[in-house]
This record gives structure tokens, sequence and C-alpha cells, in this order.
């Protein structure tokens, strides 16, 4: 039955399935319950146009997508504290003026012979060792960064203006953190694609928070449930051979729809 | 201990502030009153270093300071305990609580009368009992200066008194209190408080016994 781990895409697609799940979870609850669900989505289709540029200018088209990303997430923040738009607006405006600007650079693009789904898709089964290493070296610096400052990822999140009062360092905080997910964003589109990079953020909290336990509970429940539907996802999507992304989506769509029905008969029950 | 010498302040060519000088020394208790929009939180940010004056000095000299926000969280589905919330208040935190940090929160909620809340979701608390956990959460630190943002908006009279004798400890243990209020009523001010009347510029600054003796009722209903 386990003859399918010895294969080595099998392999990497597990690691790094972990991986990102593990950094996807960690960033979650301060971006999902700060507003900012749609960040991941967002960003992912902005570094479309910094992967479109790169393909264009240079051989590591990566390396313009993050800093694509970096721009647009900064420009996200700027507007919103600036200019008092919601972040939902926000990040709207700006992932579909990248996307945009991507497509008209294809298109007036002779010989761009790259199509937008492999650039958005990705796939979790094609990876190699490398993106493996980039990506553990994102999510351990995300891990440090959320360790270190624990503290203030939670006052930023529940109550930016007591933060700022306490010297916590809120923008700097919070401009950290955003730039963080947008070089996180990036490598896991290029591994992933979109739509699983995009679950990744708002599933683990959104499931997690379902239950009303504490906020540090919420959120290593949200590490075990992401980390538990990757494994499950890659496992089951081999054998019953569908799309791994997209079958990792369902379960933990599975997963929620679960803890959902649970915490309605927990309700139920106790009154 | 605080100074602010001709602070101005002017947003979006709106004049927020003008020509505000006022001195604290350690231990003060002033009252911050003034009418909605007259400028009174934006006092407390310029003094916070959160908005930068357009021109003036403002000199703070206190390293912890504890605040209670005005416009407090009611996301109800944010999932965070009173407890956590509360210890988010400290400035060292650790994996597991230390145990002066336990009794440092556990002699708060016993003294602001809410020990039973201790484990609950703060989504789940009405906006008064909120109101006491934010305050807990400003004092924890020991803080040498503290804010308070219009701290009796959500509770009712009758702990409004009590809220306002435990300021009077806090005051006489030495820590420096400024609170933005609208209560003008003489049971929760005492006739030697400090009294800042903020209206874009200030409009009177001293007891508030020589207050009401200049104004009478004519400022009563701020």
């Amino acid at each position: 039955m386990f003859e399918f781990l010895s294969a080595s895409h099998i392999q990497i697609a597990l690691v790094i399935g972990v991986i990102l799940a593990l950094g996807a979870s960690l960033l979650s609850p301060f971006l999902v319950l700060n507003g900012e669900a749609l960040i991941a989505d967002g960003l992912a289709h902005t570094s479309f146009l910094g992967f479109t540029i790169g393909i264009i200018a240079m051989d590591q088209p990566i390396w313009m997508a993050i800093l694509i990303a970096i721009l647009a997430t900064i420009l996200i923040k700027v507007i919103i504290n600036k200019l008092k738009v919601n972040a939902d607006s926000a990040i709207g405006v700006i992932s579909a003026l990248s996307f945009a600007i991507g497509l008209i650079i294809i298109h007036k693009s002779s010989g761009f012979n790259v199509s937008i789904e492999q650039i958005m898709a990705g796939s979790i089964l094609t990876t190699s060792w490398v993106d493996v290493i980039f990506a553990a070296i994102i999510v351990i610096v995300i891990l440090l960064f959320v360790i270190l400052q624990y503290r203030g990822l939670f006052s930023v999140v529940y109550d930016f203006e007591y933060a700022e009062f306490s010297k916590i360092r809120a923008k700097t905080i919070s401009y950290v953190l955003a730039i963080l997910t947008a070089i996180f964003i990036v490598i896991g589109v290029r591994v992933i694609g979109t739509l699983l990079i995009s679950a990744l953020i708002i599933f683990p909290s959104l499931t997690a928070s379902l239950l009303k336990l504490s906020f540090k509970k919420t959120f290593i429940l949200g590490i075990i449930l992401s980390i538990f539907a990757m494994i499950l996802g890659i496992t089951l999507s081999h054998f019953l051979d569908v799309p791994t992304g997209a079958f990792v989506v369902v379960i933990n769509s599975i997963v929620l729809g679960s803890v959902l029905i649970y915490s309605f008969i927990r309700k139920k029950v106790l009154v | 201990m605080i100074k602010f010498e001709d602070v101005n302040l002017t947003i979006d060519n709106i004049e927020i502030l003008k020509d505000i000088s006022f001195e604290l020394t350690k231990g003060d208790f002033i009252h911050i009153l003034g009418p909605n929009g007259g400028g009174k939180t934006s006092v407390i940010k310029v003094l916070a270093d959160i908005t930068k004056p357009t021109s003036g000095n403002v000199v703070v000299k206190a390293n912890k300071i504890g605040y209670l926000p005005q416009h407090f969280k009611s996301n109800k589905q944010f999932p965070a305990t009173v407890f956590e919330v509360i210890y988010s208040g400290f400035d060292k935190q650790y994996l597991i609580p230390k145990k002066e940090q336990i009794k440092i929160i556990d002699y708060w909620l016993e003294k602001m009368q809410v020990s039973n809340f201790k484990y609950k979701k703060i989504g789940d608390l009405s906006g008064g009992e909120q109101q006491r956990i934010f305050f807990i959460r400003s004092l924890v630190k020991n803080p040498e200066l503290l804010i308070l943002d219009e701290p009796t908006s959500a509770l009712d009279p009758n702990f409004r008194l009590v809220f306002y004798d435990i300021l009077d400890e806090l005051s006489k243990s030495g820590i420096t209190i400024i609170n933005i209020t609208h209560d003008f009523d003489p049971n929760y001010l005492s006739c030697d408080h400090h009294v800042l009347f903020v209206d874009r510029t200030i409009k009177f600054d001293g007891k508030y016994c020589d207050y009401h003796t200049k104004f009478g009722g004519e400022h009563l209903h701020v």
C-alpha cells in the first residue's frame, strides 16, 4: 500500500506540501483574522505580472515575481492605511491591475511561449529539491518571525491602536508580515499554483476558529489540520488519479464542513 | 514628566490642535475634558508619538505606557480568551506564563470583579465587561504612565465609582494618569483633580473645583 512512497516525485510532493502547509498555517491567523483572507489570491495574481516580466527579461523569473509581489503588498498596505480603503477593495484593485498589465504584456510580446496556465497553475508533482530548499528557507524565516514576534503579531491583529500605543512597532511588524507573505505566495504559486496557495492560507484559521478555542489553540489546530489535509490529499489523489492540488483543496473543504457540522451539533447540545 | 510646548497639529488643512501647552509631573492625575472632535484623542496620540505635531515640542519621560483605547474591538468572532488579551499587555511573554504574571492577572480580575470571565472568549463579553478587561491589560505591565481614552463609556454608574476609586489608588502609588472623559459628575471627580479642557486650544487648565467656579454649569454637558 505504501509502495507509492518510494516514487521520488511523491516524496518531494509530500515534503514540500507539508512545508508549504506549515508556512501557510503560520501566516493564516494573522491574515485571515485581520480581514486579509484574500491577500494570497491577490498576490498570486500580482505574481503573474512579475513572472511575465521575468520570463521576458531574465533567466530566473521568480526574482522579478518576488520583487513585484513585495511592491504590490506595500502598495496595498499604503492604500489601506493612507486612503482608508478596506483591505478587500485594495487587494482587488491591485491584483486586477497587475493581472491586466500582465495580459497586455503577453499580448504585445512576440514569441512568448509560456501559457497563463503554466504560470498560474503550478504542479506539486513536478517540483524539484531546489524548490523544496527555497520553500524551507522562507518557512523557517516565517517560523522564526512568528515565534519572536508572537506578542506583537497578536496585538497588531487584535487591536492595532493598542499595539501602536504600546511601542510594539506595530507598523514595522505589519510590513514585515506583508513582505514575508508576498515572498511565500510567489514561491507557493510557482510550486503548487494560485488555487492551492490561496486555499492553504484561508482554510487553517477559518476551520480552527469555528471551534471557538483560544487564539493559541486555534493557531496550533490550524497547523495540524492543514498538514493533515495536505498529506491525505496528496495520498488519496495518487490512488484516485485526480489532480493533486485541486484534491487537497477538496479535502480542506471536507475538513471545514466536518468541523462546521460538529460545532453546530455541539452548540445545539449545549443549548 | 510630560511637557507640551506650543504644540500645533494640522491635518489636511484642518487645524486639530492649536498652541497646546501643559505640564505634568510624576503621579499627576489629569482629566482631559472637551467636546467630541475637540482634539482630546489627538493630544494623547501626539503624546504617544503616534502622530507627529506640525510644530511645537513634546517631552515624555516614561518608558512604560499603559493604554486603554476608546474604541475597543467588537469582532465577536476573534478567537481569543480574556486571559490571552490581558496577557498581551505584558512587555515580556513566555510560552507558558510565569506564576507572577498569572498572580497579577488574577489580582486585577478580582479587583475589577470579572474573575469568572478568565477563560471566556473576549467576544462573548458585553461592552462594559470588555472595557474592564482592556483596563486590566493596560495595567499588568505596571506602567509609569496610564492613558485612558473614555474608560467609563460602557460602565454602569455603580461600577464607575469603584473604577474612580481604583484610579485614585493608582495615582497615589505614583502612576501618572491621563483620563479622557465626559464624566463631569462631582461623584467621580475630586476637587483637587487636575482638569484640562481642550477644544482645539486649551480653554482651561487647573483644579476641578476652580473649573466649576469659573464655568459653573456651562460646560457640564460635553
